[in-house]
């Protein structure tokens, strides 16, 4: 089920067979056996587990006590895992045994000619077979998104302020700052896998038999001194070396080769997908505006002499460091081996994209810091106001409250266009196509690989006889070799 | 799995076989074989593993505990591991061995004729062979965009003032100063890359063959003669030579000569691409701007005389620095070798471009300097006024607060000529192409060679049977009577 059918190139309708190409062959399907009767096994036992629990649970609905049932059902359960074991070994197994022999079976071939007359012989199909199909399909798809997010967002006035005066003399001091933090820290991790594995088998009902099959004789005997090379074996085209070797006949020695006049059709589907698109964004932005104000003032006077003068500073600072690091990762395999049939096969497209910061542009993001260094400094002023009123009329006013706002820079998609790829529902395209033409199958528009070889033998002594009948008409006895029509006449020795 | 099929431009259908070209032809099967069973083998064991991780959760769904299940998957991806290695072993040994025998395979060949008489010569197309498809196609693509950018903005504004009197003088001292500063650094790296190996292959149904197929005699005894130049050898167009030859049949050293009658067909397809876009972007803009104002003054009286004197200075200064570095880079790299196929293949445009400081209308950088350097005259006004509040000895006053502006110019795009590029897709519309070409049929190089053996005795026989068509026992050599018996139906 879980194979191939395997398929020489060289195993031809009409061609002659290499014997060692057919042994190959057969050792193929025979090391593949072993794994479809595990798979089977595998299947049959977990669809028996799934049926024996819907009897449990019918028994129950009935009102009986499934006691035994169920202890069954927990025996079975062990089986199952037994059986996916059993299968995965054995498939392990096989496979290592089954690489030397396809590494022998290779695409390009050379042989001698077939000794089929293509003029006359006609390809025949006959509803000799019986349709099958054994169809195991597993898929699995995973989708998680993961987002984490980190906001801070403060806001911290404060002020001093002092002012005395002593006979005269006095000094104000007061110092007002105020500073606003936003901080955000964002990962997004969205991931999505999909897997699909599929095997179909069909057998397929209409067999292909070469019929009616001529055989052209001279091209045949000359084919003969090709693969026969031995002097001995070799054909000589006169009438006293050919009829000697007719009198051979039926001895054991007697030499043959082999070709194909038959065979009943199989296809397989064999696929495997296994998608995955993993999208990453981390973006940190930090913003930060500090506002301070300091400013002092001294007033020292006498009767003859004053000193007055004041210092103050005024700083105002923002800064902002953003950064964002995403990234898409689109990794895709498929792998696909049809016997007997090529599927039509789409590509799909796939989006490619990743996160940007929406307004990445020095102008417009120093414009959103001014906003926010403004704010600070106008939150800077209402504190001092605060400070003044405490120091000259002695009370606390309440602070103006600002509202405070956002300057994040939002994300936006990042559009890198879209790629053509292979996923899972190019597979389920091609999988229905070939099930679609396998179910509509007829002799006309036959599909498949031979799955059952009909081997004609042509032995030196057939040859010889065909050989006799062509040249000589009506002097032997008129012996075919082939499905070439019997001359009218009678002829005299079958009289 | 698929690998390309190989081909030897010069074994075509009705064609001599040159036996040294089509044991290279064979050899290169023989040895792409193990690669492709090796590949096999590592798909089959991937596709196993994926199986059966499904099939463990499917038994966790049926509350059945898979631990013999999950014991047996980690000997699985061990073995997987191994067939990856093996498959990569296995391909370089091969792929090594090959490089010799295709170097001995040339596009450019020349040989004798064929001794086929192409007037009446027919392909058939007969329906002998089977179609398959195997396929193996890996996709990657990674894309990343990495954006960093640091702005500070700061504005630093300070006063000094002090205002001493006594019986007969005054001095006055004032220091103010405004520095308005913008800086922004930023950079962008945008990276996409996307890699695409497709390997498939198809055997087709349709074989060919030449039927009926017809030897011109006079010709292919020419042929023989040119391939055969050594004087025993050679085949002498008179009956006494030719009785002698035909009489030859079946020996052992009989030499001969194949042609090719027929073949059956597959196809194949090997592309890889590989594309790589990098765009990287650094800018960094700088604009400070400074204002310092300093005024002293004196005066000095008594009761006689009188002095006063005054010092005042004001300095602007603004700076402009920037620095913009931008660049795209595309690679990319297509290898596609088709067997048996020629496919319509699409580029995709790709705009080229790249980033620069945009001029916008109306607002140059000096203009900016100049904004810049009026908040900070602005910065220093304000200084002054609180300045002379100190040194009058009131209460500071309150100044409005001052608004910041950004003065940094924006980015924009240069965008450049645009340029065809093959890339992913291009790749696989070709796949499309390819398969739809496939399904289709009438593609494909040989992948099964007929070949027919020309011998001496046959040549003879065929002439005499042609010069002097009673004489002797007429031997057929070729489907000369299915010809002519098909030539009055058409």
């Amino acid at each position: 089920m879980s194979t191939t059918i395997p398929y020489s190139p060289s195993l031809v309708l009409g061609s002659i067979v290499e014997p060692a190409v057919m042994d190959n062959l057969l050792a193929i399907s025979a090391a593949q056996t072993p794994i479809d009767a595990a798979q089977e096994t595998l299947n049959s036992f977990i669809s028996m587990k799934r049926s024996l629990e819907m009897t449990v649970q019918e028994l129950i609905n009935m009102g009986l006590d499934p006691r035994e049932l169920v202890k069954k059902v927990q025996e079975v359960s062990t089986d199952v895992d037994k059986a996916a074991t059993a299968y995965a070994t054995v498939r392990l197994e096989q496979e290592l045994k089954l690489q030397p022999l396809r590494a022998k079976m290779q695409i390009v071939n050379a042989g001698v000619e077939s000794p089929i007359d293509y003029n006359r012989t006609q390809i025949k199909t006959l509803p000799l077979a019986a349709d099958s199909l054994k169809l195991d399909a597993q898929f699995f798809t995973f989708d998680s998104n993961v987002e984490n997010d980190s906001d801070t967002l403060s806001n911290i006035k404060s002020y001093v302020s002092a002012a005395t005066s002593f006979l005269g003399q006095s000094a104000s001091f007061d110092m007002a700052k105020s500073a606003v933090d936003q901080v955000a820290k964002q990962r997004q991790m969205h991931k999505i896998s999909g897997t699909l594995v599929l095997t179909v088998t069909c057998t397929h009902k209409e067999a292909q038999v070469l019929a009616p099959l001529f055989l052209d004789v001279d091209k045949a005997i000359r084919v003969w001194n090709q693969l026969f090379p031995g002097a001995a074996d070799k054909i000589r085209m006169d009438e006293s070396t050919v009829t000697q070797i007719a009198e051979q006949e039926g001895t054991t020695a007697e030499k043959s080769f082999n070709i194909i006049s038959g065979s009943t059709l199989g296809s397989s589907f064999v696929g495997m997908v296994h998608v995955l698109n993993t999208e990453n964004t981390t973006t940190s932005q930090d913003d930060e505006s500090r506002s301070s104000d300091m400013k002092a003032r001294l007033d020292l006077g006498s009767a003859i002499a004053s000193l007055k003068g004041g210092f103050g500073v005024d700083k105002s600072f923002a800064k902002d460091v953003k950064n964002l690091l995403s990234t898409q990762n689109i990794t895709s395999h498929v792998t696909l081996i049809t016997a007997g049939y090529i599927p039509t096969i789409k590509s799909n497209q796939v989006a490619l994209g990743v996160k940007q910061f929406a307004n990445f542009d020095p102008s417009d993001m120093m414009t959103s810091l001014a906003k926010l260094s403004d704010f600070t400094s106008a939150d800077r002023t209402s504190v001092q106001q605060a400070a003044t009123a405490a120091r000259t009329k002695g009370e606390f006013v309440a602070l103006k409250t600002a509202t405070i706002e956002s300057v994040m820079t939002s994300l936006s998609k990042l559009d890198d266009g879209q790629n053509e790829m292979l996923d899972i529902s190019s597979m389920v395209v091609a999988f229905e196509d070939y099930v679609n033409t396998a179910s509509a199958a007829t002799s006309e528009a036959s599909i498949g690989v031979p799955i059952n070889f009909f081997l004609k033998p042509i032995t030196r002594t057939q040859l010889a006889e065909m050989w006799v009948s062509k040249y000589y008409p009506n002097k032997y006895l008129d012996i075919q070799g082939d499905d070439a029509p019997r001359p009218k006449k009678d002829a005299p020795a079958a009289s | 799995m698929p690998s390309t099929i190989p081909y030897s431009p010069s074994l075509v259908l009705g064609s001599i076989v040159h036996p040294a070209a089509m044991d290279t032809l064979l050899a290169m099967a023989a040895l792409q074989t193990p690669v492709d069973a090796a590949q096999d083998t590592l798909n089959s064991f991937i596709s196993l593993q994926r199986g059966l991780e499904m099939t463990a959760s499917e038994l966790v769904n049926m509350n059945i505990d898979p631990k013999d299940l999950l014991n047996k998957i980690h000997d699985v991806k061990a073995e997987l591991q191994k067939s990856a290695v093996n498959y990569a072993t296995t391909r370089v040994q091969q792929e090594l061995q090959m490089q010799p025998l295709r170097a001995k395979v040339q596009l450019v060949n020349a040989g004798v004729e064929s001794p086929i008489d192409y007037q009446r010569t027919v392909i058939k197309k007969m329906p002998l062979a089977a179609d398959t498809l195997k396929m193996d196609a890996q996709y990657f693509s990674f894309d990343e965009n990495e954006q960093t950018a640091q702005s500070t903005m700061s504005n630093i504004q300070r006063f000094i003032s002090l205002a001493g009197s006594d019986t007969d003088s005054d001095v006055a001292f004032e220091v103010a100063q405004s520095a308005v500063k913008q800086i922004n650094r930023q950079r962008q790296m945008h990276k996409i890359a996307g890699t695409l190996v497709l390997t498939a292959n198809c055997t087709h149904r349709q074989a060919s063959v030449l039927a009926p197929l017809v030897l011109d005699v006079d010709k292919a005894i020419r042929v023989w003669n040119q391939l055969f130049p050594d004087a025993k050898d050679k085949i002498r167009a008179d009956a006494g030579t030719m009785a002698q030859i035909a009489k030859q049949e079946g020996t052992k050293g009989e030499k001969s000569f194949n042609i090719i009658s027929g073949a059956t067909y597959g196809s194949s397809f090997v592309g890889m691409v590989h594309i790589l876009r990098k765009e990287n972007t650094i800018t960094s803009q700088d604009m400070e701007s400074d204002v310092g104002e300093l005024q002293i003054k004196a005066d000095r009286k008594s009761f006689f005389s009188s002095a006063s004197g005054s010092l005042g200075l004001e300095d602007t200064e603004s700076d402009d620095e920037k620095s913009l570095s931008s660049r795209q880079e595309i690679t990319s790299h297509v290898t596609v070798i088709t067997s048996g196929v020629i496919l319509g293949m699409a580029s995709a445009d790709v705009q080229m471009a790249v980033k620069t400081f945009a001029t916008e209308e109306g607002k140059t950088t000096m203009d900016a300097l100049a904004a810049m350097s009026n908040t900070a005259n602005a910065g220093v006004q304000s200084m002054q006024t609180l300045a002379a509040s100190a040194r009058s000895g009131q209460e500071f006053t309150e100044l409005q607060a001052n608004t910041v502006q950004s003065v940094l110019t924006k980015l924009g795009e240069i965008q450049g000529t645009k340029v065809k590029v093959l890339d992913v897709n291009s790749l696989m519309t070709a796949f499309n192409n390819y398969v739809e070409a496939a399904r289709k049929g009438g593609i494909g190089v040989p992948i099964n060679y007929y070949l027919k053996p020309i011998t001496r005795t046959q040549l003879a026989q065929m002439w005499m049977t042609k010069y002097y068509p009673d004489k002797y026992l007429a031997i057929q050599g070729d489907d000369s009577a299915a010809a002519a018996a098909a030539e009055p139906a058409q």
